[in-house]
């Protein structure tokens, strides 16, 4: 387990990029954190990073997007499970988890039943008070591989 | 027009199954002759959200019905069509699937051309079935559950371009998830809209998202509503774990005011930038009151035309798709082939897939 | 003659007729592109067969057991195939395709079809042989079950991985023929949407 210290927004996007150029078709990533925890820019970073069709927004709403790639490399499917509350209900999907990379949103206990491997991303943000228009809180990132597969990442 | 120019406009069956809308419509030129919506919304409410999987079987189920009832209703026969339009995206894979698939095998077994094209332009074509002159350039803000996007439309067939569209959450999604906070039911819309009605909109401050000096540069047309969400959920929580009662009418109101103010200044700035003086407004988004009056408010003072098409041209539906279609159709544009799929995140740029 | 379509694996499209078998047959094995080829399958059917719209006297329909969003966008092709073609849509149970298949060619007595069902799990249907015209007896199923009781059963296994329009038009010819009722409207998902009431918002405070 490896923990960040994650200052701006920016460099959320940056840690996302960083991620995403260890990346290949069938890796999923499990991110967890709050409402408005930076999850989304994260997976934005990672996204522009993949070199996929952006922009990624949430996916809350249609709970699964595909994002094709631009080049020659695997889709981003970027998924929200706010909604979801059995791990049959990511099944439901249809994700084609082996030929693309998968990011899911509060993915916690969702996973185990679905995929075999992947790498556990949390991002923690002050709590209490109302964070300020103006303000950016730095955030905690806690990194935790699951399987194998995820023994060499990289994250600095 | 008389009766022997319209003979000629291209009489197109427009199916729409991007989300929970099953929507079969036919069009001849800019005439809407039928526009047939089955909803499986209802079986969604007590999940909180779409859910996708109910929504596709929802739109197998319902596809030859609607279809059946849309070509009574404009009394027309399939084989008298000069063409079929489909929703290919953007929205949820499963249910595009369905449409896509059912307007391919009815295209090749009336041997008449298919025209897959972009939901969100769809939208935009919906304007042009009203019977009003539809003049360009023109901004367009569409917001749904799925969708809140600020367009450029320079040309319906040739040229739109995104302005700006929500970084994070779709406002309808955030009506939905405030109201499920409030304990409403879903879908959020309406029922943030009644309680909002006799609450005090300048009771809380809540956010405007992207709004700030800094935002500008490089957000200036785009929306996000997750900070607001949040902002609405820590201030309901704080007010719950005090043990104190939650104003569910002023946190609603609160909360509206600050939707349909950033939705509107943002597209009133992109009007008076670009010098484009007609706003349109689309998807579901219209039925919203205080959005309603907000844009009229806005817009009569700015000098801008406001242009809103009746409600059930504005929510998901089949005659956009066919509109948009006719409009292609019109400009002689060769048909999509049979190879394309559902996307789910096609850009607005592809108007025509 | 029928237009055949059949979406519970990959994507299998033909078209047959009764004396003359399968005329047209062209399939796509990926189980994730339905959408995609359906059309220029179909389209390319009716050009190799040589036959117009009119020449088709209905479509059959494999109406699975198979995973939900491929399987529908077969169903739904049909379903409007026939609408704009004014013809009937006969229905068969895809794994009955795969029996008639098995028994057409030379196969006898009990057999156990299975099909990929995804999340570790088997679509299945038992037969007990070939009747007096050729046609699969079912005697269970279709049914959907973990690998493991079906690999202990005592049977003759068929692990299809595609099912054949071609075999599920012709079975429908001879259905047909010798007026067996078909399958009915419901597609046999067999699985509910899976699908639970939340247990609420979820908090944003610590």
């Amino acid at each position: 387990m490896t923990e960040l210290t994650i200052p701006t927004p920016e460099e959320m996007g940056e840690l996302g990029a960083l991620i995403a150029g260890q990346l290949r078709a069938g890796d999923v990533i499990a991110l967890n954190g709050e409402l408005g925890a930076g999850k989304t820019t994260f997976t934005r970073g990672l996204g522009e990073a993949l070199g996929v069709r952006g922009p990624v927004t949430s996916p809350t709403f249609v709970l699964a997007r595909t994002h094709p790639s631009l080049g020659d490399g695997p889709p981003l499917v970027h998924v929200d499970a706010y909604r979801l509350s059995h791990p049959a209900e990511l099944d439901d999907l249809d994700i084609d988890f082996a030929a693309s990379v998968v990011v899911v949103e509060w993915a916690a206990g969702m996973l185990d039943a679905v995929v075999d491997e992947w790498l556990d991303i949390t991002i923690r943000r002050p709590v209490g008070g109302v964070e300020s228009e103006e303000g950016v809180e730095p955030r905690l990132v806690t990194v935790e591989p699951h399987g194998e597969r995820w023994h060499e990442i990289r994250l600095v | 027009m008389t009766r022997e120019h319209r003979a000629h406009e291209p009489l197109v069956l427009g199916i729409e199954t991007s989300c929970d809308e099953t929507g079969v419509g036919i069009v001849r030129g800019t005439t809407l002759l039928a526009n047939v919506i089955a909803s499986s919304m209802d079986e969604h409410a007590r999940y909180g959200g779409v859910v996708p999987e109910i929504a596709a079987r929802a739109h197998l189920e319902a596809l030859t019905p609607t279809l059946t009832t849309a070509l009574e209703q404009a009394d027309v026969t399939l084989a008298d069509l000069d063409a079929v339009a489909v929703t290919s995206g953007p929205g949820l894979s499963g249910a595009l699937m369905v449409g896509v698939g059912a307007a391919k095998a009815l295209a090749v077994s009336l041997d008449k051309p298919l025209y897959a094209v972009n939901h969100l332009v769809g939208h935009v074509g919906a304007d042009v079935l009203t019977g009003e002159d539809v003049e360009h350039p023109t901004v367009a803000l569409l917001v749904s559950g799925g969708h809140t996007s600020l367009l450029l439309v320079r040309d319906l067939v040739n040229d739109v371009e995104m302005l700006g569209e929500t970084i994070d959450d779709a406002a309808g999604e955030a009506f939905d998830k405030v109201a499920r906070l409030l304990g409403l039911p879903y879908p959020g819309g309406p029922e943030i809209d009644r309680a909002a009605a006799s609450g005090d909109p300048t009771a809380i401050r809540f956010p405007r998202g992207l709004s700030l000096p800094k935002d500008m540069e490089k957000h200036r047309y785009d929306f996000s509503f997750s900070g607001l969400k949040t902002a609405v959920a820590r201030w309901v929580e704080q007010r719950r774990d005090a043990g104190e009662e939650v104003p569910v009418a002023d946190v609603a109101a609160s909360f509206r005011e600050a939707v349909a103010d950033v939705l509107i200044t943002k597209a009133v700035a992109a009007c008076r930038d670009l010098g484009v003086p007609r706003l349109l407004l689309g998807g579901g988004v219209v039925a919203n009151a205080r959005v309603r009056a907000l844009a009229e408010e806005r817009c009569a003072a700015a000098g801008i035309a406001l242009r809103i098409p009746p409600f059930s041209l504005c929510t998901d539906n089949g005659a956009m798709i066919a509109a948009l279609g006719a409009q292609l159709v019109a400009a002689g544009r060769p048909p999509s082939g049979l190879g394309f799929g559902a996307d789910s995140t096609l850009p607005v740029t592809s108007i025509q897939a | 003659m029928l237009l055949s379509i059949d979406t519970s694996a990959g994507t299998s499209v033909a078209v047959v007729d009764r004396d003359r078998g399968i005329i047209a047959e062209h399939s796509e094995a990926d189980t994730r592109r339905h959408a995609e080829v359906i059309g220029e399958l179909i389209a390319r059917c009716l050009t190799d067969a040589g036959v117009a719209v009119t020449g088709l006297s209905g479509v059959a329909v494999g109406m699975g057991p198979g995973p939900f969003t491929g399987l529908r966008v077969g169903i739904a092709a049909a379903q409007s195939f026939a609408l704009g073609a004014a013809r009937p849509v006969v229905r068969v149970v895809s794994h009955d395709a795969i029996a008639y298949g098995h028994y057409a060619s030379g196969g006898s007595g009990p057999l156990l079809v299975t099909t990929d069902a995804r999340r570790r799990e088997l679509y299945w249907s038992e037969y007990a042989g070939a009747d007096e015209q050729g046609l699969p007896v079912r005697v269970e199923g279709p049914g959907l079950s973990s690998p493991d009781p079906i690999a202990s059963r005592d049977i003759r296994r068929l692990d299809a991985q595609e099912v054949s329009a071609g075999a599920l038009g012709t079975l429908a010819e001879a259905m047909h023929l010798h007026g067996r009722s078909f399958a009915g409207e419901e597609p046999l998902y067999l699985r509910s949407p899976d699908v639970t009431l939340a247990a609420g918002p979820k908090r944003v405070s610590g």
